[in-house]
Formats: C-alpha cells, structure tokens, sequence
C-alpha cells in the first residue's frame, strides 16, 4: 500500500513530468482512434455509394439466376418469403425487381437498353432512384401507367424528349414475344456511363406486364444498415428463406470492388503499423528522457536501502497509472475530434469533387463512429504503453547506485 | 572612490502559500570597487536571496539596487539578461559550468554572448587561465576536472565579461579545505590585481577570515557590517 | 553562432539514446511517407496499366457525334490509310481500328444486350492484348468467317461455350436491322467485369461486310510507347484531325481518374497524420530534454544569455537532429521501396483476403516517388521545426531562480 503511496506521490510531485508522459499516450490514442476512424469511414462511405448505385447490399434470387441471368430464372413472388427478409433486424429497406434486356425504339432509332422493373415507393430507399431524376419526374405512388424513366445517355442516342413515347420490342418469359409503348416521363442521371447509356426504368407491374411475367421477380434488393455484419446477415436471411434461393452480397456480386477494397484496406494497415511504429518511438522517447532526468533520485532512493524489486514495483505503478490514465483521456478526447470529422467530414473541392459529384457521390471523406474503435485503439496503445513501460524496469534493475548519483 | 553597489531598504518576501517568509527584510547596502566582502550568516538568513537580488536574478519588493549608476529594479527582465551579461559576474555553488563545452570554451562564451572580438576573447582566455593556474586544462570537459578546478574555471568565467562585480553563492560549499584556500586565493589575487569587486556568501570560518570586510545577515537583516585587516596579505590602499 | 552550433551539436551527443530516438523518428517519418506515397504510386500504376494497356489505350479518335449517337455513319472513312499514318507518327506503339455496334446477343435460352467490336485481331492484340486475356479457344483463326470471342461473365450468363452458336442483332450504317449467326471461338477474362459482360470481338471484316461500310471504321483506340508522350501525341493529333474528337484515357475512363484523383487526397490526410505523431514524439522528447537541462539553462540566463540565443540553442539541436535524421531517412526508403519494388507486397496476407481467381493480382509493386519526394521532404522538415517550437518556448518560459534551486 505504502509503495502505491509513493507511486502516487511521485507523480504529483512533478506534475509537468507526468502530464507530458500521460499527454504522449493519449495523443498517441487519439491520433490511432482518429486514424483507425477515417479508415473505416472511408470504406464505409464508398461501399455505401457504390450499392446505393444500383446492386444494394445483398439480393436474393432464385437459385441459378445469377449464373444466367435470363427471365425464365425469375422467382414467383412470394410475400411469406418477402415479410421474413424485411423483418429481419439488420435489414433497412428491401425492393423487388424484374430485369432483362430489350430493343429500344423511337423513329428510325433502335436501340439495345436494360429494362428494370422497379416499385416505384421501395426502389428509391435503396438507390434514391427518385434523387437521380435530372429533368421530368420521378414515378407516382403505386404507378400502374405505362410510363419509363430513361438514364439520359440512353435517351440522348434515341434523341428522346420528355414526353415523347419509346417502343420496347424483347423476349419475355418463356419466350413470350413483347412489345410495347412507353410515355418518357423523366430523365435520370448516373455518373458511370455503363448505367447512363443504358437503362431505362418502368414500374415493377408494367415491366411484368412487358415480360408476360406476371407475379414473377428477378431479384430482391437489401439495403442494411452497416456493412459491418454483411456476411452473417446474408447468411441468416439464407438459412431462413430455403434452399431455393441464393442470396448474394455485393461482395460476391461485384468482387472487382472488393477486390479493390482489399488492395485499398492493405494498404491502410500498413499505414497504421507505421502510424504505431512512431507513436511507440514517441512513446519511447519520453520513457527514456523521464528515466535519464530520475536517475539521482531513484539512485537516492536504493542507496538510502530501497530495494530494487520494491523501486520496481513503484515504477511499474506509476507506469500502469500513467498508461492508465493516458489512453482513457485519449479515448474522451478522441470522441469530440471523432464526433466534429463525422458530423464535418473532410470535404475536398475542386475536379475531385466535381467528379465525384458527377458519379453522385458526396466528396467527402467521413469518420466512422464506431464505438468498437476507440476500444480497440484504446487497448492497442494500453499494450504498448505496458510493453515501453518495461524500459523503466530494465533501467532500474540494472541500475548502479555509485554512478547513478554522481550527477 | 567609486561607488559600485548602493541598495536601499531592500526586502523581499517569499510567499509560500500560508506563511510569508521576509527572506531580506529593509537592507541597506553600500559598496566600493575593489572591496572584498564576504555575506555571512546561518542558513536561511537570506544570503543566497541578498545576492540574487544584487545580481539581477530577481525583483526586490520594495527598495532601490543601484549597480555602477543604474537602478537594476526598474530594468525589465531583456534589460536585466544584457545587464547581468555586462555587468555581473556569478559563481555559484555547484555544477557551475556547462558540461558539453570544455574549460575555456566556458570561459569564452560569455564574451562571445558579449559580442568581443575573437582575437581579443582568445587572448584574454589565456590570461585569466594563466592566474587560475589552469592553462594545462584549457581544453578540458568540466566533468574531467576536479571541484576545485572546475570553481576556478567558474571565477575566470565571472570574470571574462570584466563586471563591475563578481557574486559567489558559498563558492567554497563543495570543496576541501585545500581546494577552498587556492580558491580564495586566486579570487583575492584578482581582487587586487584586476581591481575586482567580490562579494561572496559564506559560513565557512576560514573563509570569513579572508575577507576585508563581513556583513553578517540574521533573519534577513544586516547584523553587523566590519572592515577587517587582511591578515596573510597586510598592505594599505 | 559558431559557439551555438556547436553547443547543439553536443547537446545532441549527451544522451546519445534519445537523439538516436529522435533521428529515428524524423528518418521513419520521412520512410513513413515516401512509402505511402511509394505505396500509393505502386497501386496506381498498376491500375493504371491495366486501363491503358488492356481496356481504353492512351488515345482514341472517334467521330465527334459517335460517341453520343452510337450511330453506324458516324464513321471514320478511308480507315486504313487513317492508321496507316496514326501508326508512322512519333512515340506510337500499336493501333487498332474498331467497328463498333451496339447490339444484342440472342442464344436459344437467352439474351443480353453487348457492344460489338469488329477489330483487326493482330492489331487489337497489339493494342489491348486480347489474345493474352484468352481463357478459353485460341481466337479469331484466319479465313474463318463470323467468329467471336466474347466475355468469361457473358459466356456464363447465357449460358455459351467454346463453339456454341449465337445471333448478332444490330444496325448497319442505313440503320436497317440485321441479324447473323456466329460461333464462339475464344472466352476471354479481364480485370473488369462489367466490360468482360459487355464487349464481344468479331472479325472487322465480317462486322464491315454486315454493317454494309467498306473501308471505314469507328474508333481508332492508340497505344503510345511511353505515357509521358501523350500529351504531344494528342496536340499532334488534334492539330492533324481538327474535325475528329481525340480523347485521352482521363477523359475516356473518368473513374479511374476519378479513383487516381481520391487516392492522392487520402494519401495526403494520412502523411498529415503520421507526421502529426512524429511532431508529438519530438515535442515529447524535447520537451523532457530541456526539462532535464532546467538548472543549466538557468544558468545560461543568469550568466546573460538572451531569449533569442536560447531559443536558437534548442531550435538548432532540431535542426541538426533533422538534417541527421533526413539523409538516413531517404536511404532506407530508398532501399525499402527498390525492395519491395522488385519482390512486391502481398497484400492479400496483410488484409487476410483471398484474390486470386479475378486475373487480379494481390501483389503491389511500390515505386520509389520521385516526383513527391520535395514535398514530403519538405512536410517532414516542417514539421520537426514546427515540433521544435514548443521545447524552444518552453526553455524560454523558465525563470532563473527557481530553475537553478532544483
């Protein structure tokens, strides 16, 4: 008890000491947490731009669909299956869809486009379908009327005004000639020009109208509220609609993209393991200047009979409470720099944000909240700090009393 | 003769939280060039505060320090650095020099921080090194030398800036009693032959009775204030 | 000042352990960000080389409406003596000329919509390597007419092997609709899946002879021999062809300018923050240095040593800490990137993801980055300076009586 006493004493003692020890761990927890933060948001952000494009986080289809994605591989819809997917607790927003191919024409124009069928009211809550309308309007409530959406490059190679009226000739389920007429009521825009050139959108009834596929889907469309439990959420909505479905995130619908998250997040921890090398150097330093300045007082202290072993422990008690208390106020003072990057993240302007807003991403680079990273950055820089904190130990045992006080 | 020192109803007071501590309390002062005196007392009688506030390191309360005309209390804390740069000369206690600079290095950044031309800063090195005996261990690091040596090397450096005054804080503390004799020895050499104003705290015996004059401090006030006779080197002025 | 150099210099030399702290830290700092910067140049060229050598080429001509319009008479006439003098120009390494359709492919189960390519196969090879990217077959084979290669994810989505038969529909250029049969003689894989679904090879000759257009072509894509030479290539062009829409790959894959343009402003927040740490660490430590030199720099202000002298005094052993740190600095991130340079990184056992199987390749080459070396030299310098204040300030905050009773 008297040794935890004097642990205490010495840190009060010299306060500044101290304070400049404590405030290197918690500077070095707040720029760890702060790091670790703008990582994750990062990711956060892109994945969320890229499935709110078109994919979603997860679809569901039925089995085989995805290998070959013809209409005869449609699902019959079924609301027993549909109610399980959209109660399940991770799941934000779920739409239905029908999809397939067709001839697009106007006049003399004919061309190739991708038809999707969408519910007018679920679809925007995944990919705020109704945010990209550039010119026209987007669907109505419940629209049953013959009417499409056109991505503007689409409608520009058919030189088709809003208003006008485009005629679609394909193949519908089972072979099913179809053929129709659609009133353009809107124009939307994407930034990639796949997308821009060649979709065109109709309401989920009148496309299965088109496709005589009626009740028949091609996917489901998930949105979550986090990436972060996307496999276990993929994999309970499996295990609880059957085998005769696939459910697929966009992981493995789109693994370019996690490819390159991959590459991308490589490289992010080897940022970070730089990041600690200096921090710990950092860290390290102070230890070493706090020893060097101690030397005639610990010196003191054994040659007036301290034993070693009991120096020891009053170290290693200062150190935990050092270390101790760092990373907490790192962690405090981590959660407003946090909260200000996430509530204000960093904007970059210029091309790169044009570009960005182009592709309808907003150019900014977001700090995840994630209450799991202030611990996991907390305990990071705890055990290094226990780790340096051995230094002092070291110091102490192989410490000589004679040249310890000769000043 | 020419006055160096004139402090008048000098009192400072340190307060430490509670109960305040009148370290110098209503001193009066006056000194001539060339006096050798020694500030005597019992510790905490406010010798080391005297000479701190003689020296410019600190700010009296009330009362006046005029050094060689120029009243120290009213200079600000630039103007007291570059006053005490050209004007005094300090030897402390203990771990007196710089230890990464070698003995005349020492010596000579004083007045290089004076701005001295370099061959005038070599010669005069060489001189003062010549009279503290210690020419053979000019090139020496302080922790290579000895106590003694090393508060030789310290009255040189006091005295390369040629002060009006050099202020030894128990100069002799540290030191055995042979060491303590040639310091004193040397410092009453350049008292006479620079014509050097000393003043020096002290409680060592053999010290006091070196000085030509004592000024004895109790409780922060001045006791008793005697010219002595120099004993080992009787000559008039 | 001599006197204070050197006073800084072995000031630096009294605690040999904390100045080769320091020097370590400025030396990683400076590896720090030269490797993210290497790091980041790595990852880029190799995409880059990948849009440039297998998808889009440096350069491609286009009529100014085809692009738009995707019509068959937005064409390019007299195509051949066209790449003929395309290819005669300085710094071109291959050129191909494309007929290009957009159409759809139709197999007995199935239908997508594509975007025909009718290419000279030597030349196309040349420009994009399409016979390298060849998974399956051996690819257009001479005097055979209406082959096609097409896409590993096309040929699973309709369900089409080596051999099978498909039908073509398309516009020719009187935009009359036209249907042909052909047979699939190469399935090949590429880096990008959404152009693997799209994009199918016919002969140009059987494109041009169903298109009912002779000698004529709509996109003429250019590879150049060396990246730097683009800029003059398109003047070049553009001063040849006034009347003919030139466009580089910035302009032609805006994403990837887009993911080039992001990774250079993150790359930038995080050297911020790695330095941010390497200043903590030298305020730390030099901190706790004029803390331990307290009583002397008393001394040194009792004995009239100005503020500004003592400000130098600590701001000097920075910098020669920094001037020290630096050069040793430079060396290991040159000797670190050349390494990983030549043997690369695997990525794939740092993140913990499997790769393989995409044609991708999880290794990143970094590459020494020469061109940002001033300006990460010059953040570093900053920053140690800037580090060096807040010791140099505190030196000066400390009173000369109660430093020298400690």
């Amino acid at each position: 008890m008297w040794l935890l006493k004097l642990a205490w004493k010495n840190l009060w003692r010299n306060r500044s000491r101290t304070l400049v020890t404590q405030s290197a761990i918690s500077f070095a927890v707040l720029l760890s947490v702060t790091t670790s933060s703008l990582q994750d948001g990062v990711f956060d952000h892109f994945v969320r731009n890229m499935v709110s494009y078109y994919s979603g986080y997860i679809q569901v289809h039925k089995v085989g669909y995805w290998e070959q994605q013809i209409l005869d591989n449609a699902a019959v819809r079924n609301t027993a299956v549909e109610s399980v997917i959209a109660n399940h607790p991770d799941v934000n927003a779920l739409a239905s869809r029908i999809e397939s191919y067709a001839l697009a024409s106007v006049d003399e124009i004919t061309k190739g486009c991708v038809v999707i069928g969408v519910e007018p009211d679920a679809e925007p809550q995944i990919t705020q379908l109704d945010q990209r309308v550039a010119s026209g309007r987007y669907f109505e409530h419940n629209d049953q009327r013959p009417v499409a959406l056109l991505s503007e490059g689409l409608a520009k190679r058919l030189q088709l005004p809003v208003g006008d009226t485009v005629i679609l000739i394909s193949q519908g389920y089972h072979g099913a000639m179809a053929a129709g007429k659609y009133r353009v009521i809107g124009l939307v825009r994407f930034g990639s020009p796949e997308l821009n050139d060649q979709v065109l959108y109709l309401p989920l009834p009148v496309a299965q109208a088109f496709f005589s596929a009626e009740n028949l889907v091609t996917s489901y469309v998930l949105s979550l509220a986090t990436d972060k439990n996307l496999e276990r959420t993929a994999a309970s909505i499996h295990r609880s609609i059957g085998q005769e479905y696939e459910v697929m995130t966009w992981k493995e619908m789109m693994p370019e993209v996690d490819q390159h998250i991959q590459t991308d997040k490589g490289t992010m921890y080897i940022i970070s393991g730089i990041l600690y090398l200096l921090i710990g150097f950092g860290i390290f330093g102070t230890l070493l200047m706090l020893m060097a300045e101690r030397k005639y007082e610990l010196g003191m202290l054994v040659a007036i009979g301290m034993k070693k072993q009991k120096l020891m422990v009053v170290l290693l008690i200062e150190s935990v409470l050092n270390v101790v208390v760092g990373c907490v106020a790192g962690m405090l003072a981590s959660v407003p720099v946090v909260w200000y990057l996430h509530v204000h993240p960093i904007r970059f302007s210029g091309e790169l944000a044009e570009a960005y807003q182009r592709f309808g991403f907003e150019p900014v680079f977001p700090a995840s909240t994630d209450g799991w990273l202030f611990v996991v950055q907390g305990i990071v820089v705890l055990a290094m700090g226990f780790l340096l904190s051995l230094y002092p130990l070291l110091k102490v045992w192989r410490l000589d009393v004679v040249t310890a006080m000769r000043k | 003769m020419d006055t160096i020192i004139d402090a008048h109803q000098v009192t400072k007071t340190y307060n430490p939280k509670a109960i305040p501590v009148m370290a110098v309390n209503d001193v009066h002062m006056h000194i001539e060039r060339g006096e050798f005196t020694a500030l005597v007392g019992p510790s905490g009688s406010g010798k080391t505060t005297l000479l701190n506030l003689i020296g410019g390191l600190d700010k009296p309360d009330t009362g006046s320090i005029v050094i060689h005309g120029t009243d120290i209390t009213r200079l600000s804390a630039n103007q007291l650095i570059d006053f005490r740069l050209r004007n005094i000369g300090f030897v402390f206690q203990a771990f007196n020099l710089i230890p990464v600079l070698s003995a005349r290095e020492n010596v000579e950044l004083i007045m290089q921080l004076q701005r001295a031309p370099k061959a005038e800063i070599r010669k005069r090195a060489a001189i003062l090194f010549d009279q503290i005996g210690l020419t053979d261990k000019m090139d020496t690091r302080p922790a290579q030398l000895s106590g003694g040596q090393q508060q030789r090397v310290a009255v040189a450096r006091a005295l390369a800036s040629r002060p009006q005054v050099v202020l030894a804080d128990e100069p002799t503390a540290n030191l055995d009693s042979k060491s303590a004799s040639n310091l004193l020895d040397i410092m009453s050499k350049l008292n006479r032959e620079e014509n050097m104003t000393f003043i020096f705290s002290t409680h060592d015996q053999r010290v006091i009775e070196r000085a030509r004059r004592v000024i004895t401090l109790v409780d922060g006030k001045i006791a008793s204030d005697t010219a002595r006779v120099d004993t080992s080197h009787r000559h008039d002025v | 000042m001599n006197m204070m150099i050197s006073m800084a210099w072995r000031n630096i030399w009294r605690n040999k352990v904390r100045s080769v702290v320091i020097m370590i830290s400025i030396a990683l700092g400076l590896v720090a960000g030269l490797f993210i910067m290497g790091l980041y140049e790595g990852v880029l060229n190799d995409r880059l080389n990948t849009v440039i050598r297998q998808e889009v080429a440096h350069l491609q001509v286009h009529h100014p409406r085809f692009q738009r319009d995707y019509e068959a008479v937005f064409c390019l006439d007299s195509a051949s003596r066209l790449v003929e003098r395309i290819r005669s120009l300085e710094n071109v390494q291959a050129v191909s000329a494309r007929t290009v359709a957009p159409g759809m492919l139709a197999t007995s189960t199935g239908s997508a919509g594509v975007q025909i390519l009718g290419v000279m196969p030597v030349d196309e090879d040349a420009v994009s390597g399409l016979k390298q990217k060849l998974i399956e077959g051996e690819g257009f084979k001479a005097n055979r007419h209406n082959q096609v290669v097409i896409g590993r994810k096309l040929a699973d989505k309709v369900n089409l092997r080596l051999n099978s038969k498909l039908v073509l529909t398309f516009t020719d250029s009187e935009n009359n609709l036209v249907s042909a049969a052909f047979r699939v003689a190469g399935v090949y894989q590429s880096t990008n899946a959404p152009l693997e679904e799209r994009l199918v090879y016919v002969h140009a000759a059987d494109l041009n002879r169903l298109m009912q257009m002779e000698d004529a072509c709509h996109e003429i894509a250019v590879l150049l021999n060396r990246d730097e030479a683009m800029t003059t290539a398109e003047q070049q062009l553009n001063r040849l062809y006034p009347n003919l829409l030139i466009e580089n790959w910035q302009q032609l894959s805006p994403e990837t300018k887009l993911m080039i343009e992001t990774t250079d402003t993150y790359s930038i927040i995080f050297i911020v923050i790695i330095m941010l740490a390497l200043m903590f660490g030298i305020i730390n430590t030099m901190l706790m240095a004029v803390l331990e030199r307290t009583r002397e720099i008393g001394m040194l202000v009792a004995l009239g040593m100005n503020k500004l002298r003592l400000f130098m005094l600590v701001l000097w052993e920075t910098v020669i800490l920094t001037l020290t740190g630096a050069p040793f600095g430079l060396l290991l991130s040159w000797l670190l990137i050349t390494h990983l340079g030549n043997s690369g990184i695997d990525i794939s056992s740092i993140s913990g993801a499997a790769m393989s199987g995409f044609g991708f390749s999880s290794l990143i080459f970094p590459r020494f980055p020469w061109s940002s070396l001033p300006l990460v030299l010059y953040i570093v310098c900053i920053t140690a300076l800037l580090a060096s204040l807040v010791p140099s300030f505190k030196a000066l905050r400390l009173i000369p009586v109660e430093a020298m009773r400690q």
